[in-house]
């Protein structure tokens, strides 16, 4: 196992500060999980969570809900982007 | 030559200077068109606004705009395009963002801003605020955003 720190942006970061500590598999664990598991540790984020506008972004790429993060990767959690 | 620029910065934005810049480097235009997105001074229950806050992601606020630019070339025929997005707090009657397009004929370079507009509100990659005394509001795109970008879809 290994722990990822997850950066929030925006509103996340305002609300629960610039980063969660997570734990993950040696061989990484997919953004779908990774969701599921943000949503049982900060219940306030769950219902973002399932927004599909609030994306993942690994190793400066926003990454699809098959996408895996691996540890060692930089990862960070977009609130519905707000440009304009 | 055409010029298809992006930026992104803090500094405040002169939207009449960028204009002229731009025009004067679009020797092949037909048409000129521009926006500029200004913050507002009252929010949305009439309260005044005391500024807008923007804040992005290491280089990928940059590299969202970029590929709304290379889409924009590979959408309509244009000879020049320019973004520029700024970011920090920025004050009432301040410009957040100027966008411009030079084309042959009007058709294009108008839709061309409209394109980059929407795309920007929805995908560039930043997220932002509105200041009122103590108070901060978050602001997300709303539905009428999701629906004037499906018009491109």
């Amino acid at each position: 196992m290994a722990v990822i720190m997850v950066e929030l942006c925006g509103r996340f970061a305002d609300a629960l500060g610039p980063t969660i500590a997570v734990t993950i598999p040696d061989d990484g664990l997919g953004i779908l999980a990774l969701r599921r598991l943000l949503a049982d540790r900060q219940p306030s984020l769950a219902r973002d969570l399932l927004n599909p506008r609030v994306r993942f972004c690994v190793d400066d790429v926003i990454v699809p809900d098959d996408a895996n993060v691996l540890p060692g990767q930089v990862v960070a959690l977009f609130p519905p982007l707000s440009g304009g | 030559m055409a010029a298809f620029s992006v930026t992104v910065g803090d500094d405040a934005i002169d939207a009449a200077a960028l204009l002229a810049a731009f025009g004067r480097a679009a020797t092949t235009a037909g048409a000129i068109a521009s926006f500029a997105g200004v913050a507002r001074r009252t929010g949305l229950a009439g309260e005044s606004l005391d500024g807008l806050v923007l804040t992005g992601y290491r280089g990928v606020t940059l590299t969202s705009m970029q590929a709304i630019m290379v889409d924009a070339r590979a959408r309509f025929a244009l000879d020049d395009a320019m973004i520029h997005h700024r970011i920090g707090r920025i004050l009432p009657g301040e410009t957040i963002v100027f966008v411009a397009a030079t084309a042959g004929h009007r058709r294009p370079a108008l839709e061309a801003v409209d394109y980059l507009m929407d795309r920007l509100k929805s995908d560039a990659v930043l997220w932002k605020y509105e200041e009122s005394g103590d108070a901060r509001r978050w602001i997300e795109p709303r539905a009428d955003d999701a629906a004037a970008l499906e018009r491109w879809s």
